[in-house]
Order: structure tokens, then sequence, then C-alpha cells
């Protein structure tokens, strides 16, 4: 056994890094994220710096609720991150009310990757010290993607066990990652990954089985889910309110979806085709609507009404441009404004 | 750790490096061996790395008091105690659970409501694979057929070789011992030869059975009334195939990666779905496994010493612990009693003719590709109803369309292929050529085949032997 027999994987090192930095500097130049080159140059962060006592995505209020104020607890996911503070639809809707003469608090709690069920222990967590008068949920498509997974997911997938999991967030998450973890993130943080799981990755999960609808269990699932949302909300003193959910396609305008728009949604989801995910969509909100009414809370149906499917308002399938926050943050007012006026809050 | 993790590809170069350095001394290198297999299985649940090491201590003591023993009873009380140990720890941990629930299912089929204790262990990933491994080595010790091996850190990476560990190919102690006594000859041709073999591995995995449980496998099993007749047939054809490259890249791997130590471990499959028999097929398909079930099983039950009879016996109780040791479910023993019964058909009926004409060959092919197919209906459904909604579909004969993708024929067609395809053929027209390129462009060949399979890796599934 010699050393130099080793030179081989030195050679494909070499070569495998030329590509990742050739690209990375090339993805710099149009302005991209560069995972590697940033480590040693450094790049401005876009993230918004939160204080660690109001880690939410809104104007901090104190913990105590100031007299006179209507306080507004956002239950969402990345949806209700704006490209800046004041332009997340959350904080729009509060400055609408506000001049309409309202006296509005918003706890924007929305995080990336929030389910209905992690905002539920949200709620449990962290909102019962906050107590918000009103809850709004404004979340669907993570619900459709975790469902999708245990319902057509592999039995063994890590998936279905997280989604059956009684305990989704508080299950331990290590302080630290692991080593495999830590490989695992640097690899798919390479540009050289992005690209080959668009390419290759992507034609793959296109050529793949794909239902065109969830299950009925699904549905019976949601429910459930929903409700839970409501008992959690009432429980800790606050009116819950929902909102129907709006995504850049619909039914009518499906068949317009780009090959960049389906890579999009196999990103997060294997199992569910373009049409699936708008019929799911569509029967969920059919859902919501009903578990509203069944439980006398308001629904607002005015953003799946006005928004959904008006594509140059979204930035993807479910996130708004800073057009899109507008008029979602008005729609939301006008419609909780109605609903006062008509005496159903 | 995975073959095809990106935690295996830095973990390989950098035991291969340290290797190197130490290669010249054989206590380093013996006691790096053994600190690699350890991380390797570390990597995976640590605290399981305990039942290895006690594995090896209790066959390492016993194999030396065996080999110091004159007194038959007491070798004979030995191998019981080997036997015992081994085979306990894999009755708990594989199959407490499942005979726990089949005694009360019976229970409860008499009307008696017996409480029943389950445990919430994990299973040792390779379990079946070690404990067979060291069994072997134990029960040739008492037939006399190999002596102990007095070096303690040599034993232990015999039981814990990284590259075969955890879905072998099963070793027996007389074939590697011997090589772990002399010092590997790791030539550049053979360390080429390896690194090739790990390539092919992880092509068959990745690109090949991976890709086809993506593309049907797994969505048509799953709902098999949502498919024709001809997707149930294409996606059973599919796991045909899944299960041998999966199964066969993983030996692949393995044998690649130990000879790049300068280790050579034992073929594993040879085009097992071109047999002319099914008797053939368990002598080109796991073949560590069967030639282990032979010698220690078979045999030991009798073999074909007896009646015909008693050796259809033998067969039939070989084949339903074969499909036994893959799982503790009932699919399994199914799977293996199937075989069990086409081998004792084969061994009342069977045609001895040695050459056939080419059609006949063709058509026998053929016949045995398709019981062999039927068996692995029985070896992946999830349950009975699985089944019978299966085998019905494709009794129904609906040829209504099919919702398979190009890409999925694609991928079938090259496994079908690569399957066909004489290995000499390979190496003559394809690898030999590819080795005498210049080194920069291999590695340019292997960097490329590294970035596809990067783009084709979908959640990295394991492999489908390491449940077993």
């Amino acid at each position: 056994m010699k050393l130099k027999y080793l030179s081989i994987f030195f050679l494909i090192g070499i070569i495998i890094t030329s590509i990742e930095l050739s690209l990375e500097y090339r993805a710099m130049q149009k302005g991209f994220y560069a995972h590697f080159i940033s480590m040693f140059i450094g790049e401005p962060s876009n993230e918004i710096k939160h204080k660690d006592s109001f880690p939410y995505h809104s104007p901090a209020v104190p913990l105590k609720k100031t007299p006179g104020q209507i306080r507004f607890w956002m239950s969402s996911a990345s949806y209700a991150l704006g490209p800046s503070i004041d332009g997340a639809f959350p904080n729009v809707f509060c400055r609408t009310l506000n001049s309409a003469g309202e006296s509005c608090e918003m706890i924007n709690a929305g995080k990336a990757g929030m389910s209905i069920n992690e905002n539920i222990k949200q709620l449990e967590n962290e909102a019962i010290h906050w107590q918000p008068d009103y809850v709004i949920l404004y979340s669907m498509s993570l619900d459709i993607e975790r469902l999708s997974n245990r319902f057509f997911g592999s039995k063994n997938s890590i998936d279905t066990q997280t989604e059956n999991s009684e305990n989704i967030v508080n299950k331990p998450t290590p302080s630290h990652l692991t080593v495999d973890q830590l490989i695992e993130e640097q690899v798919e943080n390479t540009t050289i990954y992005k690209h080959l799981r668009r390419y290759i990755g992507g034609t793959v999960l296109m050529s793949s089985i794909l239902h065109d609808d969830l299950t009925q269990e699904a549905d019976k699932a949601f429910k459930t889910t929903l409700v839970k949302f409501i008992e959690t909300t009432k429980s800790i003193g606050a009116t819950p309110i929902f909102v129907g959910f709006a995504a850049k396609y619909t039914k009518e305008n499906i068949s317009k979806i780009d090959y960049e728009g389906t890579l999009w949604l196999l990103r997060y989801n294997k199992y569910l085709s373009p049409t699936g995910w708008v019929n799911t969509m569509s029967r969920f909100d059919k859902i919501m609507q009903q578990t509203a009414i069944e439980h006398e809370v308001v629904f607002i149906s005015d953003v799946h009404n006005l928004i959904a499917g008006k594509t140059r308002l979204y930035k993807d399938f479910v996130h708004f441009t800073q057009a899109g926050h507008k008029q979602v943050g008005e729609a939301i007012a006008s419609g909780f404004i109605d609903a006062k006026k008509t005496n159903r809050l | 750790m995975n073959f095809n993790s990106s935690e295996f590809a830095l973990f390989l170069p950098l035991v291969l490096l340290l290797y190197a350095i130490v290669f010249h001394s054989e206590r380093l290198r013996d006691g790096l061996l053994l600190l690699a297999s350890y991380v390797f299985y570390m990597a995976w649940y640590w605290q399981y790395a305990g039942l290895i090491a006690f594995s090896t201590c209790v066959d390492y003591i016993i194999g030396r008091r065996m080999a110091a023993e004159k007194n038959k009873k007491k070798r004979k009380l030995l191998l019981i105690i080997s036997l015992t140990t081994n085979l306990g720890l894999l009755a708990i941990f594989k199959y407490f659970n499942f005979f726990a629930g089949t005694t009360s299912e019976v229970f409860k089929a008499m009307g008696m409501d017996v409480p029943i204790i389950y445990h919430e262990l994990l299973l040792p990933v390779g379990i079946s694979f070690y404990t067979f491994q060291t069994l072997s080595y134990t029960i040739d010790i008492y037939r006399g057929r190999i002596d102990h091996e007095p070096n303690f850190i040599k034993f232990a990476t015999f039981v814990s070789f990284f590259p075969q560990l955890v879905a072998g190919p099963i070793v027996r102690a007389a074939d590697f011992l011997p090589q772990l006594n002399r010092t590997p000859n790791v030539s550049q041709a053979q360390f080429n030869f390896g690194l090739m073999l790990v390539f092919i591995g992880l092509f068959k995995k990745i690109v090949i059975a991976d890709l086809l449980a993506h593309l049907a496998v797994d969505a048509v099993f799953q709902n098999p009334s949502g498919f024709s007749s001809w997707d149930l047939l294409m996606a059973l054809y599919a796991y045909t195939f899944q299960i041998y490259c999966d199964f066969s890249g993983y030996t692949d791997i393995a044998i690649g990666v130990a000879a790049m130590f300068g280790f050579v471990l034992p073929q594993n499959f040879n085009r097992p779905y071109i047999s002319q028999s099914v008797r053939e097929f368990w002598t080109r398909w796991h073949i560590s496994l069967s030639s282990w079930l032979r010698d220690y099983l078979y045999i030991s039950l009798g073999g074909n010493r007896g009646t015909r009879v008693r050796t259809a016996f033998n067969l039939m109780i070989t084949m339903l612990l074969g499909g036994l040791w893959h799982g503790a479910a009932m699919n399994f023993i199914y799977w293996g009693g199937y075989h069990g019964l086409l081998l004792v058909l084969a061994h009342f009926f069977g045609s001895r003719e040695e050459s056939p004409s080419f059609f006949k060959k063709f058509y026998r092919q053929i016949i045995t590709f398709h019981l062999i197919v039927f068996g692995w209906l029985l070896f992946r459904v999830t349950d009975m109803q699985n089944f019978v909604d299966y085998t019905g579909g494709l009794a129904s004969s609906d040829l209504s369309g099919t919702q398979l993708s190009p890409l999925f024929y694609t991928i079938l067609l090259i496994a079908i292929l690569m399957h066909l395809i004489p290995r000499d053929w390979i190496s003559n027209h394809i690898l030999n050529p590819f080795h005498r390129l210049p080194v920069i462009f291999r590695a340019g060949v292997y960097s490329a085949a590294l970035l596809l399979f990067l783009g084709f890796t979908l959640d990295a599934p394991s492999f489908i032997y390491f449940q077993f």
C-alpha cells in the first residue's frame, strides 16, 4: 500500500472543488448566495435580528398588555415573513386597522417551516404569556406537505415517524449538529448540489408517480388539527380567526404552471402533483370554512378570494412579493373590520 | 454509516490515508482496521458496539478453550455455549417481538387473553451477518477445520471488518483470518479495481435500485388497486432488479473497499436471474448466505445422505430458516417456504439434462426467472391483504395504459442489460481500457459520477439488506 495510490482521491477533490468554486463565483456575480466563498469574504445578512426577549417578526411590544390595545397573535409560517418587518402582511394588517381607528398590537409569531401542529405548541408554550385577544391562523401548505408524507410516504420514513409523533415540537433537538448532519448540511449548501438537485433530481421527481389528491384520512387529520387549534386558542383566553389560504396557482390556472414552479413544489413534497396541490388546497379551504362555521369561528375568505391565482403577487408558490404582502394585510384587515361590524367578533 | 452517504465519502479516504501511513506496522495496521470498523458501526448507534464486542469476547474465549480441549463432550458443551449466546442475542433482538406477537395471536384464537411482553429495542444493524460469521468460527474449530486465532485484535477485526459488517458478504474465518495474518498485498491494479467496484456498486444502488423504487415500486406496492396489470407487472420486475442492484451494489462496494485495503472478500452474486433452475439460482444469489446455510445447517441436518423424503425435509427446513433469517415477519417465512417447495419439487421431478439446446435453456431461464419474480412478491408485500390486492390486480389482465414514466422504463432496461451482459465482456471492453487511461481522466470520470450520484440521491435511503 503506497500513499501515491490515494492521489486519485486528491484529484477528485481538486476537480469537484474547482467546479464548486467556479459555480459559486458565477452565482455571486448574479447576486446569489455562495456558500464557501461567503465563508471567506463574508456576506451581509438579510436576516432581521431579533431581541431575545421578543423573538418575533413584528415591532416589539411589552409583555404586559397596554389597556385599550387589541393584541393579535399571528400563527403562520414563512409566508408571514416579508422582506422587511414593516412589509410583512401581519404588520400591514395592524397598520391598516390602526388607520381605521382601532388600536392594534401585532405579535407576528410565524416562523419558517411551522405547520399548524407546531403553531398549536407555540400557543401553549409562548402565546399564553403574551395574552393575545385574537389569534389569526394563516397556514396550510406545510400541513399538506406533512400529511402527504404521512399518507403516501414509506411507512418507515422519517417524515411519517415525525408526523405520527405526538411530540412534534417538543422532541429534543440536539444542541449541536452531529458529524453526519454537519457534513450533509455543508453538501446541501453547495452550489453544485443545488444545480444537481434542480436538473437531475428535478427530472427524477417529475418522472415519479404523483398523486392528484390527498386521502380522506388526510381530510380528517386536517380537521382534527383545526379543532385542536381552536380549543388551544380558547384555552389561552383568545379568540381564533381563520384566514383562507391563497397560493399562486389555483384549479383555474394550474395548467400554466412552469418547470420552475413544479420543481419548487417537488422540492418540498415528492408525492403530490401540482394538480394534487391545488385540489387539496381547495378542499382544505372548504374544510377550514366548515370547521369555522361549526365552531363559530370567524373565517376571512377575502385573501383566498382576492389574491389566490394572481401570479404577479407571488415570489413562488406560497410566498408573497411586497405588493402581495400589502394586499394580504389589507384583505385580512378588511375581513376583521367587517366581522366586527356584523358582530361576529 | 451508509456507503451512499457524504459521511462515508470522507471516512473512506481518511482511513485509507492513515492505513497507508501505518501499513508497514502490523500492530498499527490491525489496530487501525479495528478502530475504523467500530467508528463505522458506532456512527449508526454507538450503544450497540457493545453487542459486537460481547459476541467477539465470547467467541474468542470459547475458540481458545475449544482448541485447547481434547474432551469431545466438553468441546460440544463449549460449542453449545457459543450457539446459545449468539443465537440467543439474535433471538432477543430480532425475533422476540415476532414470536411474542404470534403466540399472542394463537392464544387469542383459542379464546385466551394472555398478556404478552414486548421490548422496544432497536434491531442492531448487521446482527444477522456478524452472528453467522462468528458462528462459522466456533463451528469450524469444533469440526477441526481451523485453528483458533490467538491474537484478539485480529479476531475482533475479523468479526467487525467494516466493509462487510452490516450486510455481508458473510466471510468465513478460514478465508479471512489467514489474510489478516499476512501483510496484505495492495497493488496499484488491485486498488484501482477496488475503487472501480465501489463506483459500480454506487451506480447500482443510487441510479438503479433507488430510482426503480422511487419511480414505481414504492407507489405501486403501496396501492396496487390504483394501477393496471401492466404497471403491476412492471413494478414487480422493477422490484426484482431493485433488490438485486441494492444488495449486489452493497456487496460490490464491500468487496471494492476491502480490495483497496488488500483483502479479498468472496463473490456474493453471479448474475442470478439467468439461472436455469431454482437450485442454480441459490448458487448465484447471496452465495455467502446460501453456502453458509448449506455447510452449517443443511449438512448438519443430514443433507442428501438420507432418503429422498428426508432430503426434501432438510431442504424445506433450511429454506424456511433462511427465510426467517431475512426478517421476523410471516412474509419472509412464506418466501423461504416457497423456495423450499420449489427446491423440493425440483428434487423429486427436476430434469438433470446436462447440455440442453439453446431454446430449452432459454425456456428454462424464463420459467425460473418468473418463479423467482413471484417469490419477490411474497418478499416485498407488507401483509397478506397487500399480496391479495397485488395478485388480484395482476390476474385482472387490466391493460388500461401505464402511469409509469419513460425514465422508469429506461432505468429498468439498463438494469436488465447490466444483468445480461457477461462480466468478462464488461471487464475486457470497458473496465480494462478505462484503467489504462491517465489518472487525471479517471479522476474526471469519477468526479462526474459522484456528481451524478449526488443529483440522483433523493433521500439517501438505506440498503434493503441493512434491516436483516
